[in-house]
Parts: C-alpha cells; sequence; structure tokens
C-alpha cells in the first residue's frame, strides 16, 4: 500500500473514503487512518505531553470513530469530525490522568534552531548562553503548560500550534466562535500565570 | 504581574519536535477496526457522551451523569440507613453524646470527646437525641428548653436552637424524652405542688397536657408506637401504674389494687409497644423484683427473684431479652451488675459486672455499659460495647476521671445517651 498523507489526498478522495467506510469498508478506513494519523498524533502529543498516552487516546479515537462513522451525516465534515474524537479522547485523559509530582524531561536533543527540551549530557555545555535562556524559557512553558485545565491546554494546542482560525476551532469544539476567542483570551492568560509561577 | 509571551515561544516550547513515530499504530488501529462493528442505530442514554459530543454535549452529560451517580448514591444510602437502622439522616460524626461538667460532649470511637462548636461555652443540664437522630433537646442553665439540628451540631455549623419558653407560672420539672415519629417531647412539669406531664410541639412551641391535673407523675415512659405514655405516679394518695393515650388524651390504671405489686419504678416498653417490664414491690416489702405484664395489665408475672435492688430493666431491640441491673456491692462499695434475662423469666445469666449504666446494640447482638473498670482500650474505664457473654468488644469512649466532678460516680453517668445505630 502506498503511503498516504492527509495533504496528498484531494477533498473528492477524502470524501469518496469516508463515504465507503462508512459504508463499512475496512479499506477505505485504513486509508483514512494512513492520511490522518500523524496530524492526529501530532495534536494528542501536543497536548497530552505523553507519547505513550497520545498513541492511546488516537487509537481509541480512531476505533470510536470507525464505530461511529455511519451516524456522521456531514460526510465532508470528517476531518474536523475525527479531531473532536480526537481532542474529546484527550481531554478525558488528561481528566483521568493522576496528579502526581513528576516532570517529564525530554532526552531528546533539539535539533538545529529549535530550542528543545531540558536536555541533559554534554552537549548543553556546548551551547551559548542565549541558547541556554531559550532552553529555560521553552522548559518554563511547557511546566506552565501542564499546569493548565485540559480546555485551556486543546485551545492553545489548536489555535498556537496547528495555527487553527477561530472559526475552525469553533467548528471542532461545537462552541460558537466567540466562546472560542474569550476562553483563548482566557488560557493564554493562565499560561502567562502558570509561567509567572514557574519562573519563580 | 505576569509574562507576555510571544506565539513563536509557545510554538517552539511545545510543538512537536523530532515527532511521534507512528511505527505499528496503524496496524493496531486496523486490528481494533475489523473486532469493532459499527453503530449504524445507536442507543443514545441521555448520559452517554459521543466520542464525537461537542463541547456543550459532553459538559451537559456530564452534568446528567453526576446527577444520576448522586442520586443512585443517595438512595444507596437511604436503602443501607434504612436496612441498618442508620439513623442520622446527614451524617454521624460521633458514635456517643455525653454532658461533662456541663457541656456537651460529642464523642467518635475510642477518643476522649469533643465540645460541638454550637454549643462551646453553653451549659447544659440534659439532653436527648429524637429518635431519629435529627434533632437534640437541650435543657439549659437557666431551665430553657432548647432543640437543635443535630446535624449542625455535630458537624460543627452554626446552630441556632428553637426556643421554647416554659409554662407560665410552672417550672421545668424533670424528664425530656422525644415522642418517637413526632417533632415533639414529653416532659414533667411542676405545677402546684406536683408534677403533671405535658407533651411539647416543637413546631408550634405549644404545651397540651398528658396527664389529669391530680395525678402526681413521679415517672413516665413513652411507648416506642409514639401514642402511649406509662405513667407512675400517685392519684389522692395511692401509687399506680397508668397508660396514657397522647391521642385522646385519657390515662387509664393498669394494676388492680389487688395486683400484688405496687411501688412500681423504672418501667420500659418492649419493643411492639405490647408489653411492659418494670421493677415493683409487693405490699409491705423491702425487697424489689422485676415483673412483665401486657399494655393493659394483663399476664402480670414475676421474671427475676426478689433482690435489694433490682433497676432498669430494658428490652432488646428484638424484644427476645430484657437487661437489668442488680446491686451486688457489699456496705457503701457500690457494685452493679448487668444481668439478661427472657421475657418470661427464663434464661437469666449474669453478663458484665460492675456497669452503673447501659443501653443495647441497635441489632441486639450486644450491649453498652459503662464502667470504671480497666477493659481493654480504657485502663481508667470505659464506655464499651460488650457481647452477650460479656465480651468487650469495642471501647467507645475511655473515661478520664481526671473529669471526675468529685462525686464517688464518673462525670457520664446517667447523663449518657447511646447515639444508637449511628454505627
Amino acid at each position: 500500500v502506498t503511503a498516504i498523507t492527509m495533504h496528498s489526498l484531494a477533498v473528492p478522495a477524502i470524501d469518496h473514503l469516508v463515504e465507503r467506510a462508512a459504508s463499512g469498508d475496512r479499506r477505505a478506513f485504513d486509508e483514512l487512518t494512513e492520511a490522518f494519523l500523524a496530524p492526529s498524533l501530532r495534536l494528542a502529543q501536543a497536548i497530552l505531553r505523553s507519547e505513550a498516552d497520545a498513541r492511546d487516546a488516537v487509537q481509541d479515537a480512531f476505533i470510536a470513530a470507525w464505530r461511529d462513522l455511519p451516524r456522521l451525516r456531514e460526510r465532508d465534515r470528517f476531518e474536523p469530525w475525527l479531531t473532536r474524537i480526537v481532542v474529546n479522547r484527550c481531554r478525558s485523559a488528561l481528566r483521568h490522568r493522576r496528579v502526581v509530582g513528576v516532570r517529564e524531561i525530554s532526552l531528546e536533543p533539539p535539533r538545529d534552531g529549535e530550542a528543545g527540551g531540558a536536555h541533559l549530557g554534554a552537549r548543553r555545555d556546548a551551547r551559548s548562553p542565549a541558547d541556554h535562556d531559550a532552553v529555560a524559557e521553552a522548559d518554563a512553558i511547557r511546566r506552565a503548560f501542564a499546569r493548565l485545565k485540559p480546555d485551556a491546554r486543546i485551545l492553545i494546542v489548536l489555535h498556537h500550534l496547528e495555527d487553527r482560525p477561530v472559526a475552525e476551532i469553533a467548528a471542532v469544539l461545537g462552541i460558537p466562535q466567540g466562546t472560542v476567542k474569550w476562553r483563548l483570551h482566557a488560557a493564554r492568560a493562565a499560561l502567562e500565570q502558570a509561567l509567572e509561577v514557574e519562573s519563580r | 504581574m505576569t509574562r507576555h509571551l510571544t506565539d513563536s515561544a509557545i510554538r517552539a516550547a511545545l510543538g512537536p519536535g523530532a515527532g511521534i513515530a507512528d511505527t505499528g499504530l496503524a496496524a493496531s488501529i486496523a486490528a481494533g477496526v475489523r473486532t469493532t462493528p459499527q453503530r449504524r442505530r445507536s442507543l443514545v442514554w441521555p448520559w452517554h457522551a459521543r466520542p464525537d459530543a461537542t463541547w456543550p454535549e459532553a459538559r451537559r452529560a456530564g452534568a446528567i451523569r453526576a446527577a444520576l451517580v448522586a442520586i443512585l448514591v443517595i438512595a444507596t444510602l437511604t436503602v443501607a440507613a434504612v436496612g441498618a437502622r442508620l439513623i442520622l439522616p446527614r451524617h454521624a460524626p460521633a458514635q456517643l453524646l455525653a454532658v461533662r461538667n456541663g457541656q456537651l460532649v460529642a464523642a467518635d470511637a475510642g477518643a476522649t470527646g469533643r465540645v460541638p462548636a454550637a454549643l462551646a461555652g453553653h451549659r447544659v443540664r440534659d439532653f436527648n437525641v429524637s429518635p431519629d437522630g435529627a434533632r437534640i433537646a437541650t435543657l439549659s442553665e437557666a431551665f430553657e428548653l432548647e432543640v437543635w439540628d443535630a446535624a449542625e451540631v455535630l458537624n460543627d455549623e452554626a446552630a441556632v436552637p428553637t426556643v421554647i419558653p416554659g409554662l407560665p407560672g410552672s417550672l421545668l420539672g424533670f424528664g425530656m424524652d422525644w415522642v418517637p415519629g413526632r417533632n415533639a417531647i414529653l416532659m414533667a412539669v411542676s405545677q402546684h405542688g406536683l408534677h403533671r406531664l405535658y407533651i411539647v410541639d416543637v413546631a408550634s412551641r405549644t404545651w397540651l397536657p398528658v396527664s389529669e391535673a391530680d395525678l402526681a407523675v413521679t415517672a413516665y415512659w413513652p411507648a416506642p408506637d409514639a401514642r402511649h405514655v406509662a405513667i407512675v405516679g400517685q392519684l389522692h394518695g395511692r401509687f399506680g401504674l397508668w397508660i396514657a393515650d397522647l391521642e385522646t388524651g385519657t390515662a387509664t390504671s393498669i394494676l388492680a389494687p389487688d395486683a400484688g405489686v405496687q411501688a412500681i419504678a423504672l418501667v420500659t416498653w418492649s419493643p411492639d409497644s405490647g408489653r411492659l417490664a418494670f421493677t415493683g414491690q409487693p405490699r409491705g416489702s423491702n425487697l424489689v423484683a422485676i415483673w412483665v405484664a401486657d399494655a393493659d395489665g394483663a399476664a402480670l408475672h414475676q421474671i427475676t427473684p426478689f433482690e435489694q435492688h433490682a433497676a432498669l430493666p430494658m428490652w432488646s431491640p428484638d424484644g427476645a431479652w430484657i437487661a437489668y441491673l442488680r446491686d451486688a456491692g457489699r456496705g457503701s462499695r457500690c457494685v452493679v451488675d448487668l444481668s439478661i434475662v427472657r421475657p418470661d423469666g427464663t434464661d437469666a445469666r449474669l453478663v458484665f459486672r460492675d456497669a452503673p449504666a447501659i443501653d443495647w446494640d441497635a441489632d441486639s447482638s450486644g450491649l453498652i455499659v459503662e464502667t470504671d473498670q480497666p477493659v481493654p482500650g480504657g485502663p481508667l474505664g470505659a464506655i464499651a460495647e460488650i457481647g452477650l457473654d460479656g465480651a468487650v468488644k469495642k471501647v467507645l469512649l475511655p473515661l478520664d476521671l481526671t473529669d471526675d466532678n468529685g462525686s464517688t460516680c464518673h462525670p457520664y453517668s446517667l447523663l449518657t445517651h447511646w447515639y444508637r445505630g449511628t454505627r
């Protein structure tokens, strides 16, 4: 099977796959999975900040999407519909996640030009003071993000990382655009306050 | 003051980094899809949050689910409470209430007790808890009758009592007994040199007479049926036992002058209100025995041998036993033994030595005793739960003799009401 990405599929092709999958065609759903798996994983990882949790959430979300696909009336709305399911699974995972005093530290080295995680090891010593500041700030933002409530996390990820416009976020979450705007504002303020706490 | 964040800083910090490898995940999803049937028609229960529920839908479903869970929990607890004869409607933070040095004290099992905040500094002479555990009546230092919400008092919430003014020209006499199933209290009130029994309706704060004006009430015992009251008193110079009907307001003497027993005292009702157990003396004798009779005076019979002192007959909640105390001491030494006997006078047995106050367990499986003898968990004595074989099952309140008010009795004596069924 040729690897397919979402961007390589034309919209009519997606609609056709959705129609076939909704009729019980598992192969069509496999192709939809290939197309939407990577962006869904990125979204879940950004919200949950845990690869394992993200994989679980996405797997649950896709199986739930398969099960409920026949009930999707607007077949051309598959992508926001699937995104809503992924977001809901992430939200549920966050709410059931036990609060433990553990901070996740990325052991992965940063890519060039990227302010990566709180990196350990000799590479840190090779960086400039400016690099250290960027790393420290990125780490503080991640810790501040971890303090946010699930809804705030989701909004920040959808808007700031995925660059989704307000109208699209409203469609994904099923809330009015005005509500998205003020919730985004509140989420941003909450992140800044949490960052202030983390920086003390 | 909060720090201002740039979009690029957020993106750099929370971005995907090297990304996640979806190795094997697509295959896992495909395997899940193979075994998962599609849902073409859904039974959408109101509390079922669909996977694609919008946020408002999910929130609504969550609220409905939480409400249903709350209803289920409340229903379960209610059923459990009724089944287990639990009587506190909201919480049961205390198992035992007592008056210690003029202060109402609440205690949990094994604790030394605390004064509820609402009653801190509020001295009381006596108190009693309504049978459903919802209200506490207190008699204040100034002889005011006060009724409190038990949950508010025991949960240390702000509690304001209903204060019931006394009858004009009367002094409060004795007793303060809740009428089962009613928001009413029985009290004997001193009037014109004798005590007359009244029922106090708490809601309307009114007093209604129960006994005749010329019957000098010396003691009374309300029946579990909430309708009848046994009254011991003196009418025109003759002692007797009367049964008053709270609904009709009439009192009937139930012991004939030739019944063979007089000087009735310490009456207790059987749980079904059909029989009475009481202490009494035969005419011309100083010895005491315990007798049982039907509520109309029929079937009178003696169930214990004559003793110098025998007291406090108490029916077990299931009606199978009568517990009583007898003084087994010598001289000034007071030793009160607790015994039990069947209502027909058979199967008498000594259960516990030196236990001056008693009550039954709610399930009739044991007794609550108050002893100043060392018991496990109460080296200075305790209020404890014992089995019918006399073995200590649990210490409910260790006694602290440093609180003793100097009398020969420890400070909880006779002012302790076992908070029945709240365990």
